[in-house]
């Protein structure tokens, strides 16, 4: 898999939301210990799986300041037990503009979002437990939370 | 109508509106739909002059609904939103009759740009 670099994410997630965001190589690829939200997404042709995961209230701030949402929205939001449905339409469709940068050779398809990893497809698990290919960055959204999102993908 | 504009993201939905009043466009009428069928409804009671469509949607894909709208004999103009940007599939939205292709993410310029054409400016 060619790498994803940090330089087209920050674009990319920059122009998404209007405000600075910054992907960073990060100092450690230790496990982030906060709830982690996962997209899937089936790059073309080849029909492989490919997995982002990364820290809930990154993705959250991200789909805040799409919306317009201020993080105190944010964060009052995230801290009942389910996500209010415009945020989680607007995570969604972080999600969704992500699949532009997933695969940098080919067509990569968006298909959900899931917040417990024991509901992911078997192949997308698979690919969660064993990735042959990893990124992993360490964001910081201006005004907002930042976090850790990891890029994964098979052989 | 002015305009139909067909996405499953609710999201989407107000950001495409508000990039077409920060375009200048903001008198334009416009309604919307969540998907290709819903939006082949809408096409025949609302006669909208433009449809902004998302591609990949429930029910039936944005490529899916250009086709069963000129089956239809229906030529009004459609572009079409979406996050997938690939040569293939640009292609395969003009060999379809689309008039235009906006990448997500967008700016209210590359809006007014697919739009003025079509709409004659603001």
């Amino acid at each position: 898999m060619p790498e994803v670099s940090a330089k087209g994410m920050t674009r990319l997630f920059s122009e998404l939301v209007g405000r600075p965001v910054n992907f960073y190589e990060p100092s450690s690829s230790a496990p982030s210990p906060a709830k982690q939200i996962y997209a899937v997404y089936v790059v073309k042709p080849m029909d492989s799986i490919r997995v982002i995961h990364a820290d809930a209230m990154l993705l959250a701030s991200l789909a805040g300041a799409l919306i317009g949402l201020p993080y105190e929205g944010v964060r009052e939001r995230m801290e009942d037990a389910r996500v209010d449905e415009g945020l989680a339409d607007a995570l969604r469709e972080v999600m969704n503009i992500a699949s532009r940068v997933v695969s940098i050779e080919h067509r990569a398809v968006f298909k959900a979002v899931y917040e417990d990893p024991r509901m992911l497809p078997s192949e997308a698990l698979g690919v969660l437990r064993d990735p042959l290919y990893t990124s992993h960055f360490e964001v910081r959204v201006d005004g907002y939370q930042g976090g850790r999102l990891s890029l994964l993908a098979p052989s | 109508m002015d305009l139909l504009l067909v996405d499953d993201s609710k999201t989407m939905r107000m950001l495409v509106h508000r990039a077409i009043r920060q375009a200048g466009y903001r008198n334009l009428t416009v309604c919307e739909a969540g998907n290709g069928v819903e939006a082949l409804e809408k096409v025949k009671t609302e006669k909208p002059k433009l449809i902004l469509s998302d591609w990949n949607m429930p029910e039936m894909s944005g490529i899916d609904f250009l086709r069963a709208l000129r089956e239809m004999e229906n030529r009004t103009p459609l572009g079409f939103i979406t996050s997938e940007s690939s040569g293939q599939l640009r292609e395969l939205a003009m060999k379809h009759g689309a008039s235009f292709l906006i990448v997500k993410p967008f700016s209210p310029e590359d809006v007014q740009e697919a739009l003025d054409p079509i709409l004659g400016g603001n």
